[in-house]
């Protein structure tokens, strides 16, 4: 029976990589897992390490729309689950008026009138759907304590229509980058993933698999740079993104290896360091130090 | 679940299935993971999801994301789920050290009270473990402070010294989280959209009117922005504070990771250490306790809050900003140049607050006795209750 499990493993995995995802075997677990048991899954980790493109891969894997809703403060269900279209059904009651005919309140407040939001088009899919809440942890807590409906019952209240069940459940993903402190209700929702940044190897991977043109040792030697220098003391320190830009600025300038002097690199560093104070930080005895 | 089997190196077949499952959750519980009833019923669902014989290491990936429910839990799961199924494959570690003396470095420290730590329960640090201190100190203490330094009594009820890596700073996050719920919220000027609100949003709502042809108007509520008090703290390091300044630090590392908070540490001179604070990163300790280093006599609290407050890179003073000064007034400067530059911060409409580890505000430092009716609020913070006490009168 673990072969059974194995099997479904590693098929996530491959399926992830055909859409240029490396996913390790818990990360697989965990994707298995909240297909399987059709919970939610919040993915916490530092910016950049992959949390929201496991989302889109995950989508493509399962051949369903991506929903995606961007959090920020202030965001409300207006935005994020419905809204009357109040222009259309002024328009209805006028021509109704004109037609001398009396307007019922039931017909105006109706699916036709209703504006579907991200979480409600989710829960509407016809073919099911991957819905994706990006930066949880941007949004205030009211929203938070709102959405506790809709990830454990997959059910939307809109006072005017009653409650709106989900035929097919969405996979529904959650990212934050820990801002502030989720609620234990929210957490207790959802299956919890933290994504730590690659190793060496794994980085290797992943940057081949993103910049396929690079030479195979300069892949290797940036991504030992990369993580190497995320070790260091950093504000902000470099996510798979970051590597990946700063591979590709290391081939427009040519490189086929990385060079041993740390003047020719420090101008591409800017796609890797990306605050000030870290940019003094790293002085050229670290560099030196780092391309060694 | 009776049907379940398990393959070689899987979980022990005595131990299954959901009495077990329900008591390792008990253990989870234990220790420290937020584990519930429903959990039990959740892993017995993985379980029979899984097929039945899987191995143990499929099981613990296979749990972990089920029972976790944060960074702390991710990373403590392995060795728990070890200990619990496997704890004859646990193997105990000792430690040895050349020295027989304690140091008053942080790092050393820290590792002191971890090495401790992972040792187990039965050799945790006794009650009162407080940072070294030396012969020198304990002789000088024996005398009466002739301006008004903190006499070195232990500072600690508890163990706070295994309270500094993230992981760790459970109780002191306790305090912290609490203060910022109780701590009121100050009305900036700006606004924000909120159904809540009490003042119409007249811009939004006439474009609302144009949206309908003039036949109706949505209401848009505003309310105004409200933002937690920057809070900026004031740390002195100085010989007389040793006892005490290691504990303030964990306490300003705690609040560092839930508020807004700026922490400057200073005995003759001063260095912010705010970024330092909110770093996971182990190589923090050294630089705090490069930045600390020394515990120098002779402090200059006057000139200190000068520079914080009114010389380059200075901290914004307004009247959102809460000034919290952690010293026994012990100070070398004019005894008037305290009073002048607290005249100074009140006069941007900023409030001070004192937490002091000395017996009484009356024992204190002349400087001190002339500056009193500019502090707002004096807290006594010689111990962890006491702080823990002060904390909660914060208004």
């Amino acid at each position: 029976m673990d072969n059974q499990l194995q099997v479904a493993l590693q098929s996530i995995r491959t399926k992830l990589f055909q859409f240029d995802y490396l996913c390790d075997e818990q990360l697989a677990s965990s994707v298995h897992l909240a297909i399987e048991l059709k919970r939610p899954l919040l993915l916490e980790g530092d910016a950049g390490v992959g949390k929201t493109a496991l989302a889109q891969a995950l989508a493509g894997m399962v051949g369903r729309p991506l929903i995606r809703l961007q959090c920020f403060e202030g965001l409300d269900h207006h935005d994020a689950v419905y809204e009357w279209n109040y222009g259309r059904q002024l328009t209805e009651i006028r021509l109704a008026e004109a037609a001398s005919q009396r307007v019922d309140s039931s017909s105006i407040y109706s699916k036709e009138f209703l504006i579907q939001k991200p979480i409600l088009k989710a829960l509407q899919e016809s073919t099911g759907a991957v819905l994706l809440i990006d930066e949880i942890d941007r949004s205030d807590e009211a929203f938070e304590a709102y959405l506790l409906e809709a990830l454990s019952d997959y059910q939307v209240s809109i006072p005017e229509l009653g409650t709106v069940r989900s035929e097919i459940i969405p996979i529904v993903v959650l990212t934050s980058n820990g801002t502030r402190d989720l609620s234990d209700a929210l957490r207790r929702r959802c299956l919890y993933h933290y994504i730590e940044y690659p190793d060496v190897s794994r980085e290797a991977d992943i940057l081949r698999l993103k910049v396929p043109d690079a030479n195979r040792r300069l892949i290797e030697q940036a991504a030992q740079f990369v993580s190497t220098l995320r070790k260091e003391d950093l504000e902000k320190k470099p996510g798979i993104a970051e590597s990946i830009d700063w591979l590709k600025a290391l081939m427009l300038c040519g490189f086929q290896s990385m060079p041993d002097d740390p003047h020719l690199i420090r101008g591409s560093l800017s796609c890797l360091i990306k605050t000030a104070r870290d940019r003094v930080d790293v002085n050229d005895d670290i560099l030196q130090r780092l391309l060694a | 679940m009776s049907t379940t089997t398990y393959s070689n190196d899987s979980l022990p077949e005595s131990l299954l299935p959901s009495e077990r499952i329900t008591e390792f959750c008990r253990y989870l519980r234990e220790s420290g993971m937020q584990t519930t009833t429903h959990d039990v019923e959740l892993l017995t669902e993985v379980l029979i999801l899984a097929g039945g014989a899987v191995s143990a290491k499929r099981v613990e990936s296979l749990w972990r994301p089920v029972v976790c429910r944060s960074l702390k839990e991710w990373r403590a799961w392995s060795e728990l789920f070890q200990l619990f199924w496997f704890p004859h494959k646990t193997k105990g570690t000792v430690k040895v050290t050349g020295s027989t003396r304690r140091s008053r470095h942080l790092r050393e420290m820290i590792e002191r009270s971890q090495s401790m730590t992972e040792s187990g329960p039965g050799s945790a640090p006794v009650v009162g473990d407080a940072p070294a201190v030396s012969d020198e100190m304990q002789e000088q203490d024996q005398q009466p402070k002739s301006a008004g330094g903190a006499s070195v009594v232990d500072p600690l009820d508890r163990d706070y010294e295994s309270q500094w890596m993230p992981a760790d700073l459970t109780l002191l996050e306790r305090i912290a989280r609490s203060v910022r719920t109780q701590l009121l919220t100050v009305p900036t000027r700006r606004w924000r959209m909120s159904d809540r609100g009490r003042t119409l949003d007249l811009r939004k709502t006439s474009q609302s009117m144009i949206r309908l042809a003039g036949d109706g108007l949505i209401p848009h509520w505003r309310a105004h922005r409200r933002e937690t008090p920057q809070i900026v703290m004031v740390i002195d390091v100085s010989r007389s504070m040793e006892s005490y300044a290691a504990f303030y630090l964990r306490l300003a590392r705690a609040f560092a990771r839930l508020l807004p908070v700026r922490v400057f540490v200073f005995h003759v001179r001063y260095a912010e250490i705010s970024e330092f604070l909110r770093r996971d990163n182990p190589q923090i300790q050294e630089k705090i306790d490069a930045v600390t280093a020394g515990f120098q006599g002779g402090t200059k609290i006057a000139s200190s809050l000068k520079s914080i407050c009114f010389d380059d890179k200075a901290v914004s003073l307004n009247r959102r900003t809460r000034v919290w000064v952690f010293s026994d007034g012990y100070d070398t400067d004019e005894p008037t140049a305290l009073r002048d530059v607290l005249k100074r911060i009140r006069g941007r409409g900023a409030t001070i607050e004192w937490f002091y580890p000395n017996k009484t505000v009356v024992g204190m430092s002349r400087c001190v006795r002339l500056a009193h009716d500019l502090v707002k609020n004096w807290y006594s913070a010689g111990n962890l209750s006491e702080i823990d006490l002060s904390l909660r009168q914060l208004r």
